[in-house]
């Protein structure tokens, strides 16, 4: 029987996502369930902790049951948080219900917001899957180097070897072209190469992906 | 603060040498994405009865991991 849960977004500060999920896991596990002896009001983080100690609590009674003091809101209703980070200022929240979205970000910093419906397992599918980062680059294409002692500069795209991520780059802006292998992270595009730019043979099959997400759609 | 490494065997994230989910000593401090799983009421649940996405990443125990490792 699949899950019956959903899956709801939340927006953040950009580059909070890690920090808004560590808040939010504290808030679902931090924070014990805590139960009291009815005979000495001792807390336990459990009802069985509770019994236990309740079967030789000096100030023991004839009667008495646990007493639930507070109840964890959280805990068995969010089932668990996605940061894709390919999809910068956004963090998932698996739950029972919408209810519980609130409940875990009220307070919590650098949340900005939540995105109202649900988001569809397609979409949510597209992040825990993720895509070969090589994928819709080709050859010829421009790219712009976002990491290491390139960062900034950009480059033209002379191999693609999408099973391994890997692409091989010449700088543009170099006097002289040096070859050279990034790994496909490290690199956005900037520019699709023009039909006649890519050698022949070497163009790609590239169903153009469609990045319409679940927020744009009316 | 230690630095987070994931364990490229199972993915749990961690700061240890050792990974403390599977023992894995195979750990990578590059890694994009980040999964947590949370523990139900019953600490022992498979996670993967419970929640969409812990079953579609076959996660089966509670915990901090990553999406993707290298
Ligand atoms: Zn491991």
């Amino acid at each position: 029987m699949p899950p019956r849960t959903s899956i709801f977004a939340v927006r953040t500060t950009i580059g909070q996502e890690r920090s808004v999920t560590d808040l939010i896991t504290t808030a679902v596990i931090g924070e014990p369930d805590i139960w009291e002896c009815p005979f000495c009001s001792e807390q336990f983080n459990s009802e069985e902790a509770t019994r236990e100690h309740m079967a030789t609590c000096p100030k023991k009674k004839s009667t008495g049951e646990p007493k639930l003091v507070y109840k964890n809101p959280l805990l068995g209703r969010v089932k668990a948080i996605l940061v894709p980070e390919t999809l910068r200022g956004y963090v998932f929240i698996e739950t029972e219900e919408y209810r519980d979205v609130e409940i875990a970000i009220s307070g919590v910093p650098h949340v900005r917001g939540r995105v109202s419906g649900k988001v569809t397992k397609e979409e949510i599918d597209k992040y825990l899957v993720p895509k070969p980062a090589a994928e819709g680059i080709s050859v010829s294409d421009i790219v712009e180097i976002i990491s290491g002692p390139f960062k900034g500069e950009r480059a033209k795209v002379t191999r693609v070897d999408a099973a391994k991520e890997e692409l091989v780059i010449e700088l543009i802006d170099s006097p002289v072209t040096i070859p050279m292998r990034i790994h496909a992270d490290f690199i956005k595009l900037v520019e699709k190469a023009t039909e006649e730019e890519v050698p022949a043979g070497e163009a790609e099959e590239e169903g153009e992906e469609e990045e319409e997400s679940f927020w744009s759609r009316s | 603060m230690p630095r987070l490494r994931a364990c490229r065997q199972c993915h749990y994230l961690t700061t240890e040498n050792i990974c403390p989910n599977c023992g894995s000593t195979n750990l990578s401090s590059s890694f994009t994405g980040i999964v947590v799983i949370l523990p139900g009421r019953d600490p022992h649940e498979d996670p993967r009865k419970t929640s969409y996405i812990a079953e579609r990443l076959n996660i089966d125990k509670p915990g901090k991991y990553a999406l993707k490792v290298r």
